[in-house]
């Protein structure tokens, strides 16, 4: 085996610099959709409406903030993910 | 004084375009502009979420629990619904604004049918005299209380807080001018249907217009608001300026109504084989019902709601003609008060090019702009003197009209007599209308830089006088 790769494979050496960028792109998106979903919990239905249509208003606007936050999930997830297989790598590297 | 700043009541925008209004638009659009800031964003952020899944050294596809393509799966698919959610909020939210403006104009529409109604059986049981005595005494007590205010009496103050700067009370003015021609047609025994066909709920042959014409034809027996012909110069050297950005610049550029001052601006752009300019064109200076030297005064007032040539038209015409405005060069026109109707009466005589025309607390008329001409009309609802010219009723895709309530957050200040019309409330609306992301003010401050460039002109002063002893224009 080619010292450059340590005890990995040459494919499982290539999987790291692929997952660290996967990684990164995903921090970078996280931190887009975290700011967005900021914004639209200050949206504040009160400064034009009341009563019945600010709350419906209000309503469809948590909604939305919420399928965000599902997002945030599954992408804060798919990082963990990420991570645990850089790690398994590195860690057989280093043995 | 000191000042608070506005709330967001104070700062709420109504935005009317070719009979479709949107209420408090500048909030609205704000919010609304977001949700689609977020829809675009979701579309985007799904190709991301795409792209990063095909990172995966182990494939796209690979349906492992513990792999992170199965979790981005998921992500995309909730971002896709997101895409769709935010869209159709976004749409909702403008619909229901404008559902909500269009509840709005239905009853002013109403109003004014009930109003001419009134109007017509006041007329006919002979009640004509007292409503005639009404618009002139109306007019009158407007320029009294314009004096009054420069005497600083408590009660000319207490009258003008209480009463002239009430959005309700101008929207009984407006109803109440709009209905004089309807007791005249009473009072003459036309029938109401008749009346309201040929009246400004119908083809509006009869109006405001042909209430004024009485008003001058009874004024003029008494001597006065009788016209004159007046002659118009250039005052002062030409400055260089930069062409104006948007409507607040436009409203800044206006000359304040001040005795002996002039009351017209010109500037001129572009080049000397391709010339572009905007004329701006102030507001009443004196409101004494007898024409002295001062064009811009009641007798141009009434004169032009009559849809004659007013002292301050030919003003202006003179003026722009002068200044060597060209029958072809685009021209961007701009008014206050007063100003604001001759402004549109100058499009709407096609001498000049014009190609865009901004008021501002003029009295809304229905003097016909051409197809095309793009309009920006700015009225406040607690401003009377918009009422003076009745409820014009005019919709058209060209028009968009702003209102606001100019006192809706701050206290009404004491001493200054209609202080919802004054010059400088009307500079703070334009502000206001700069800072919002409405689509129809975005084209019209758009058509204005497209007109005048960007780079610098030169801007000249202009002041009409009137010649008392010359002969009259009528």
């Amino acid at each position: 085996m080619d010292d450059r790769y340590g005890i990995l494979s040459p494919a499982q050496a290539n999987q790291l610099p692929a997952l660290r960028a996967q990684r990164s792109r995903l921090l970078s998106l996280t931190g887009e959709i975290n700011d967005a979903k900021r914004q639209l919990i200050s949206l504040d239905p009160s400064q034009f409406w009341s009563s019945s249509a600010q709350r419906a208003y209000r309503g469809r606007v948590d909604e939305m903030v919420h399928d965000l936050q599902g997002v945030l999930d599954f992408l804060v997830e798919a990082q963990e993910q990420i991570w645990r297989s850089i790690c398994q790598l590195q860690a057989a590297d280093d043995e | 004084m000191s000042e608070s700043p506005p709330t967001a009541e104070g700062r709420a925008l109504t935005v009317s375009v070719g009979g479709t209004t949107i209420v408090a638009t500048d909030v609205v659009l704000a919010q609304a502009e977001i949700l689609r800031s977020t829809q675009s964003q979701a579309a985007d952020w799904q190709i991301r979420v795409n792209t990063i899944r095909q990172l995966n050294p182990d494939g796209p596809q690979k349906l492992n629990p513990e792999d992170p393509g199965m979790t981005l799966l998921w992500a995309w698919v909730a971002l896709g619904d997101l895409e769709h959610s935010s869209g159709d909020l976004a749409a909702s939210l403008i619909a229901a604004a404008e559902r909500y403006g269009a509840a709005e104009r239905t009853a002013m529409h109403l109003a004014v049918l009930e109003s001419a109604r009134l109007g017509h059986h006041a007329g006919q049981f002979g009640m004509l005299a007292l409503l005639l005595s009404i618009g002139p005494a109306a007019r009158g007590a407007l320029g009294w209380l314009a004096w009054s205010s420069q005497l600083d009496t408590d009660s000319a103050q207490a009258i003008n807080a209480r009463l002239l700067t009430n959005p309700a009370v101008v929207v009984l003015a407006r109803l109440l001018v709009s209905s004089l021609d309807d007791a005249g047609a009473g009072a003459l025994g036309v029938p109401l249907p008749v009346d309201l066909f040929l009246g400004d709920t119908g083809i509006g042959l009869f109006g405001v217009s042909t209430t004024a014409l009485a008003v001058l034809a009874l004024a003029r027996r008494g001597g006065k608001l009788r016209e004159t012909s007046v002659r118009a110069a250039p005052v002062g050297a030409a400055q260089v300026i930069i062409p104006p950005t948007g409507a607040g610049d436009l409203a800044a550029r206006i000359p304040k109504a001040v005795v002996g001052q002039p009351q017209v601006g010109i500037e001129n752009y572009g080049t000397r084989e391709h010339p572009s300019w905007a004329v701006y064109i102030g507001g009443t200076v004196d409101w004494d019902a007898v024409a002295t030297t001062e064009p811009w005064d009641l007798t141009a007032n009434v004169t032009a709601m009559a849809g004659q040539n007013a002292g301050s038209f030919e003003a202006v015409m003179q003026s722009m003609r002068s200044a060597g405005i060209g029958a072809n060069d685009p021209v961007v026109i701009v008014g206050h008060s007063q100003g604001g109707l001759v402004a549109t009466q100058v499009a709407a005589s096609e001498v000049f090019a014009v190609q865009a025309v901004a008021t501002f607390g003029a009295p809304e008329s229905k003097v016909p702009v051409p197809p095309g001409v793009a309009t920006l009309t700015v009225e406040h609802t607690d401003d009377v003197v918009t009422a003076l010219g009745g409820a014009s009723l005019t919709e058209s895709v060209d028009r968009v009209t702003v209102r606001r309530e100019a006192f809706a957050s701050v206290p009404v200040p004491a001493g200054e007599a209609l202080p919802a019309h004054h010059l400088d409330r009307y500079r703070e609306t334009a502000v206001l209308i700069d800072a919002s992301p409405q689509e129809s003010l975005r084209n019209f401050r758009d058509t204005v830089a497209g007109v005048l460039g960007s780079r610098p002109g030169e801007a000249v002063l202009w002041r009409g006088i009137r010649s008392p002893d010359g002969p009259s224009m009528q």
